[in-house]
């Protein structure tokens, strides 16, 4: 499940795509006694109160555990939904802190927003040496957006230094961009953080850049996928974004990984699909290991510990994880790790 | 006489018919699948191709649009050379982006900077707002450093129109123009023309993303094709029909490529829709086998049953005629044959009648010759009015009895019996011999005789024993 219309739809594209692949691979090279795997996708629009109408859909596709969903505000309705249909829900890029700490249905296979919100500003302080900041953050996905400025913010603070404002955009709303972005450069901050989506961040990097300003521009993972680069140019040349996952990995499997997955969608795989390919295979291995009259979610804790094509993925009593962090950064186009 | 086997008139009549319909069958089924069935598929693929062509060519012509709208820009552009001031370009690039297709039409510099853009409300003021932004990431702005010619680009969201778009990308001196067109619009530009009930439409781009679909949801949320056999035939431009799934629905289908964007063009029919030409046809064969089969057994067996029964008719009256009655049976043949069959039976029976009556008036009405018919056992079975006449025993007398009962003794009683059996062996008459006999009133009566056996349908066969009375000659002697 995750938006796979509208504005946001990128993001759940992605993660339907990672899923599919996942679901293919596993397939094609089913062994006898696997279980019959079947993916069904379920758009959420984007919308919360589109929910209600899902869970009957849901339920009568059988669906014994959900990859989903892809933004934390659709699961900050989702997940007491999930708990009263006591459906496993795994989420592969849901981060809100919201739902960390929990004895509920809902897992995760990537660390909570305070992790990488967290990362992501020691980062810009201890190693950029950044220590004023401007935050624009993006209104339509609070639950994400909001938690991750605040850990951030308290971050930057802890570490000494300053945010010097803090803004609220609506995404595509152009004429209230600039003029925010005129009211955040005002503030005199060393580097601009933009808590929004890939679109909003490269308008937000070209508008400044038109203007010949060279303020250092940070993001956060949502808007770390190559719409970010097409729509900003060269106006994102030094941006720099925390990542759920190391996009120049050059380890055979990743790389194999990254082969296959262009051979069969026409493009290069990103965060999300790699997060949920990922959860796809946690939902995968939960079934096929799972024990007669075990319920999937008692299956993954039992079994806690699974295979990412990254890195391992383990889980907490909770049903959350520890991702690694990765900073990376755009120059000449191109990304580049950055930590 | 050799013994053939017989079989009943309505089955041999209804055998006969079923060997037709077995060959009958047999020739529509190699009919239906060597003939009838390549031809309907035939004729679904050629539906296909003419769909999918179709499509094509509406793509073609509206990209032609496009393409025909970028030229005229960069004429202008170029016969102004130099002497571009900002004002002329914007008024130009709104003139090229006043078509229903084309969403926004962007100028950059050799830079890639936005220098003039247009588009339709409501882009207009985001478009307004994106000048001098750098373009220079857009995915047809890399390719077209090394053509010279216009190029498409696969679909992304445009930062103007801020949803997904292809875009026609041309250098013209240092300028590059950039022409984008919502595939939304495309969409519906194309469904207008293209809508066939039940049919699906499926544009994808080169990467296999659906971009525009008559089946709701594909094209919306870019479900990918690029992993489907029949699309992979027709990036193999070998294009072939073939059965294929989306979502949920199974299909069957062909794919073909629009080779300048390397798009595929997926049109197909539900399996259960495609199939149907295939079952009417099978079905269409099926019924006509069997209504001819059951209007064949109805027409058949009751022309069995009745011309069973006529010939029956002439059965019973041949019968009737060889038990010796010669009252025609009731009715009459509407078969001619049966009816000249009739006839020539009626012709027998009346000549037969006659000779009977003749040989009866003889045997009856001849006063001196005595005649007498016996069974095997020698009991009289008939006896003539001469018999009487000559022996005194009246037939009613006479009839059942041994001729010991009355006229014979014991020992000639004994005699006539060998000479039965002889004639029996042998086939042969026996006679004339003379013997002497009792009459009923005592006399003694010398008769001439001669005994020879005839078939008879009752006993097998009768003896038959005729006597001339010659005792007044013996007297006389």
């Amino acid at each position: 499940m995750g938006t796979l219309t509208g504005r946001f739809s990128d993001l759940g594209v992605a993660g339907r795509d990672g899923a599919l692949f996942a679901v293919e691979q596993a397939l094609q090279h089913r062994a006898a006694g696997d279980p019959d795997i079947v993916l069904t996708p379920f758009d959420d629009g984007g919308s919360s109160l589109r929910l209600a109408e899902l869970v009957p859909a849901i339920e009568a596709a059988g669906v014994q555990v959900l990859i989903g969903p892809m933004t934390s505000s659709v699961a900050n309705v989702w997940v007491p939904l999930a708990n009263e249909n006591n459906l496993l829900t795994l989420s592969p890029t849901v981060t809100s802190p919201r739902f960390t700490g929990i004895d509920d249905a809902f897992f995760t296979v990537t660390s909570s927003t305070e992790v990488y919100a967290r990362h992501n500003a020691t980062f810009c302080v201890n190693t950029l040496g950044w220590k004023r900041f401007a935050l624009l953050v993006e209104r339509a996905n609070v639950a994400y957006t909001d938690p991750w400025s605040q850990t951030f913010v308290r971050t930057v603070k802890a570490l000494g230094g300053q945010v010097a404002g803090q803004w609220r955009i609506s995404s595509g709303d152009v004429t209230g961009l600039d003029r925010l972005l005129a009211l955040a450069r005002e503030a005199q901050p060393q580097a601009i953080v933009l808590v929004a989506s890939a679109a909003d961040v490269a308008y937000c990097a070209q508008a400044l850049r038109r203007g010949g300003h060279r303020i250092p521009l940070v993001s956060a993972e949502w808007a770390g996928s190559q719409e970010v680069r097409t729509l900003g140019g060269a106006s994102v040349n030094g941006l720099v974004f925390s990542q759920f996952y190391n996009p120049l990995d050059t380890s055979p499997r990743y790389l194999g990984f990254q082969a296959a997955f262009l051979n069969r969608f026409g493009r290069n795989p990103g965060f999300a699909e790699v997060a949920a390919f990922d959860a796809t295979q946690v939902a995968m291995a939960v079934l096929r290991q799972r024990l007669p009259e075990e319920t999937p979610k008692a299956a993954l804790l039992r079994l806690k510990s699974f295979e990412g094509l990254q890195h391992p993925i383990v889980f907490s009593a909770t049903g959350d994880t520890q991702r690694p962090v990765h900073m990376v950064g755009i120059a000449d186009g191109a990304l580049r790790l950055l930590s | 006489m050799s013994w053939t086997r017989a079989w009943p008139l309505r089955r041999l009549i209804l055998g006969q018919f079923l060997i037709v319909v077995a060959v009958a069958a047999l020739v529509a089924g190699l009919l239906v699948v060597y003939w009838r069935l390549p031809m309907v598929q035939a004729q679904a693929r050629a539906e296909h191709t003419r769909v999918a062509q179709l499509t094509l060519d509406q793509i073609q012509s509206l990209l032609s649009l496009a393409e025909t709208t970028q030229r005229s820009l960069a004429q202008v552009l170029v016969r102004r050379g130099e002497a571009l001031s900002p004002a002329f370009l914007q008024r130009a690039v709104e003139a090229a982006a006043d078509t229903e297709l084309i969403g926004s039409v962007l100028l950059l510099d050799d830079n890639a900077r936005l220098i003039a853009v247009a588009a339709d409300e409501p882009w207009s003021a985001r478009a307004q707002a994106a000048l001098g932004f750098d373009m220079g990431s857009l995915p047809s702005l890399a390719l077209i450093e090394m053509a010279q010619q216009p190029l498409w680009s696969d679909h992304y969201r445009s930062l103007i129109q801020n949803e997904s778009v292809v875009a026609l990308t041309q250098r013209v001196g240092r300028h590059t123009v950039v022409l984008e067109v919502a595939l939304q619009r495309l969409a519906q530009r194309i469904y207008r023309s293209s809508e066939i009930d039940g049919l699906l439409i499926v544009v994808a781009d080169s990467r296999g993303e659906v971009i525009v679909s008559s089946r709701p949801g594909l094209a919306e949320t870019r479900v990918n094709i690029r992993n489907l056999g029949v699309v992979q035939e027709a990036a193999r431009l070998r294009p072939e029909m073939r059965g294929f799934a989306l979502g949920d629905s199974a299909y069957v289908g062909m794919a073909a490529r629009l080779s300048p964007l390397n798009w595929t063009v997926l049109t197909g029919y539900p399996v259960a829709v495609a199939n149907a030409s295939k079952r009417a046809a099978i079905g269409i064969s099926v019924i006509t086998l069997a209504l001819s089969v059951l209007t064949g057994f109805v027409l058949f067996g009751g022309l069995a049953g009745r011309f069973r029964q006529e010939v029956q008719r002439s059965v019973l009256y041949a019968q009737r005629i060889a038990q010796g009655g010669y009252t025609p049976v009731a009715g009459r043949s509407h078969i001619l044959e049966l009816q000249n069959l009739d006839a020539s039976l009626g012709e027998m029976a009346q000549k037969i009648q006659n000779r009977e009556q003749q040989i009866q008036a003889i045997v009856d009405t001849t006063p001196n010759v005595a005649i007498q018919w016996f069974d095997a056992q020698g009991r009289v079975v008939r006896w003539n009015w001469a018999s009487e006449r000559i022996l005194g025993w009246t037939a009613q007398e006479a009839e059942g009895k041994l001729l010991s009962d009355l006229i014979y003794t014991a020992a000639q009683q004994d005699a006539f019996l060998k000479v039965l059996h002889e004639i029996d062996r042998t086939g042969e008459p026996v006679g004339p011999y003379e013997g002497e006999v009792l009459t009923k009133t005592g006399e003694a009566a010398t008769l001439l005789s001669t005994t020879f056996s005839i078939p008879d349908e009752v006993h097998g066969k009768l003896f038959v024993c005729m006597d001339v009375d010659i005792t007044a000659i013996k007297r006389q002697e």
